[in-house]
């Protein structure tokens, strides 16, 4: 844990080398931005054919989104996506993770749990919030898991089931991605690692290979806590 | 070189290289951690979320909070200039309510049980009782503000690359007590909210003037329709301390709240108004003492149950 809370300082130290102070738009070519095209992001991704998409997400040592309340985040998530099985499955999506800001404050984590689907003739985007405070420094529990084989994905926060969508939803996932996405006009200061698992139904697995990925303006390394694929630490700041 | 310096240049060139990397076969020790933790209760406490107390907004202060979010979304940076006044309804029920409506179900489709599925030690699915931050959010009193009349494109959390939600509604669920908005919907589909409660609906024009006013965020007022139970659980004679007291609206088969006695074996909710069965929870997970008691709004119910 030492060693993990050495490594992130050291993390830190990259982002602030390589980072002017916080201004209007950020990374090497002010490519980060709030609008939804210049979200910028730290990300594992490979394709898979499970039931169950598994990440500890853990922000920490804190997070600083100074345009949070005005509407601009900072997430540590996994999305799961259906694409490579039909093209109706196109940008449709399920994701579940926490996030900083979006117009709350500028430093507390909700766990929040989204959708977003095009297929059922009417279109349409939900996102859960919760209004209390999800714990830093710790490796949060989140779970999108398809039990019954039915379409139905149940988004589970730590031990217990929160919710579902569905059904209607391909059975198996086969793209997993999970990391973090940034959407600010002005730097956030936030560092965080994951984990990934996946299953389908009992044991649980590590990833087998992953594609790491990041815009000019993320950190990403290897989580060093636990190497296996898909296992990271990012931060804001790098070129 | 030393140890620290060493380990800044392999982040620093991962960071730069942002590539393909090789991988590793480490187990995922995390997951068998956290699923043994899981099963040991720790999700009972997943959140800092306790149900908030206290007066709760009007609608017109509800609309105000929303409109105070569509109008921060339509500043921020690349977004579409605003056109047409939007029309706004309001109305209340519990979260849960509030969720079934804005998934295109009727309120009565909420999600009440007692229990949850819940994840054990070895990954394995299980029924297990519903912890008390999941039980309080669905039970807390909340506002649907659907929004209409313009086209609504918010920069929301998406997948890389992919587009984000565009729409001609926006919809938006608050805390009825303390305006956290906890659910939101963009798309095509107008909710139902008229099969809520007290379904209001206002002009654009006229939530602006309120907000203007600084009326509505005068115009705070308790809820008509809340009331609080306080109990006592007693083992014997002796206080029932950190026993579980279930509390379901009368009539229902479905589970509603929970509560952990104190050390002097007290509990109190601050609920809506009606008929609450009322029953307590021996450690070992039998269950005692049944009373039925009715809370009235601005009342106060007091309920004593002895178990042997």
């Amino acid at each position: 844990m030492r060693r993990g809370a050495l490594t992130l300082a050291l993390a830190m130290s990259i982002a602030t080398a390589f980072a002017s102070t916080a201004s209007a738009r950020w990374g090497p070519q002010s490519n980060c931005a709030l609008s939804t095209s210049e979200h910028c992001y730290s990300i594992a991704q490979r394709p898979t054919h499970v039931l169950a998409s598994i990440a500890f997400e853990n922000t920490t040592p804190s997070a600083d989104v100074p345009g949070g309340p005005e509407g601009e985040f900072a997430t540590a998530e996994q999305w799961i996506s259906f694409e490579s099985q039909g093209s109706r499955y196109a940008n449709s999506w399920i994701e579940n993770g926490q996030i900083v800001g979006h117009g709350y404050d500028c430093c507390t984590p909700h766990s929040f749990y989204a959708e977003e689907q095009h297929w059922r003739g009417a279109q349409g985007w939900h996102i859960s919030v919760n209004e209390g405070a999800a714990p830093l420094n710790t490796y949060n529990h989140y779970v999108l898991f398809d039990a019954e084989r039915n379409g139905r994905w149940h988004v589970y926060w730590g031990c217990c089931e929160v919710a579902s969508y569905g059904g209607g939803w391909p059975v198996w996932l086969t793209e997993q991605q999970a990391g973090m996405e940034v959407a600010a006009e002005t730097r956030p200061e936030v560092w965080g690692r994951q984990e990934v698992a996946a299953s389908d139904g009992g044991e649980w697995w590590p990833w087998t290979g992953a594609e790491l990925a990041r815009s000019p303006g993320m950190c990403l390394s290897y989580n060093i806590e636990s190497s296996a694929p898909g296992n990271i630490m990012w931060a804001t700041g790098c070129p | 070189m030393s140890k620290r310096v060493c380990v800044f240049f392999v982040l620093a060139a991962v960071a730069l290289a942002g590539v393909v990397l090789p991988t590793r076969g480490d187990a995922p020790a995390r997951a068998s951690q956290s699923t043994a933790a899981a099963a040991s209760g720790v999700g009972e406490g997943f959140s800092s979320y306790r149900a908030p107390t206290g007066p709760e907004l009007t609608p017109l202060a509800a609309a105000t909070i929303a409109l105070s979010r569509l109008r921060l979304e339509e500043r921020q940076p690349g977004a579409a200039a605003a056109s047409g006044e939007a029309t706004m309804t309001v109305a209340h029920g519990t979260l849960a309510e509030a969720k079934a409506v804005l998934e295109g179900k009727p309120p009565s489709a909420a999600e009440t049980g007692s229990t949850v599925s819940c994840i054990g030690a070895n990954g394995e699915l299980s029924s297990c009782p519903i912890p008390r931050e999941t039980a309080e959010r669905r039970q807390s009193g909340a506002y649907v503000v659907a929004m209409a009349g313009r086209r609504f494109a918010p920069s929301v959390p998406v997948p890389p690359g992919r587009h984000g939600p565009t729409g001609t509604v926006r919809a938006l669920v608050l805390n009825s007590v303390t305006g956290f908005i906890e659910e939101e919907y963009v798309g095509s589909a107008m909710p139902k909210v008229s099969a809520l409660q007290d379904a209001t609906a206002f002009s654009e024009g006229t939530v602006a003037a309120a907000a203007a006013s600084g009326r509505a965020s005068q115009s705070v007022m308790l809820n008509p329709r809340l009331g609080y139970l306080f109990g006592s659980v007693y083992r014997g004679r002796a206080a029932a301390a950190g026993w579980r007291v279930h509390v379901t609206p009368a009539g229902s088969t479905r589970g509603g709240m929970v509560r952990t006695t104190e050390q002097d074996g007290r509990f109190e909710l601050h609920i809506l108004a009606g008929r609450y069965v009322v029953s307590a929870q021996r450690p070992g997970g039998s269950s005692c003492g049944t009373r039925i008691t009715r809370v009235v709004p601005h009342g106060v119910a007091h309920v004593a149950i002895v178990c042997r």
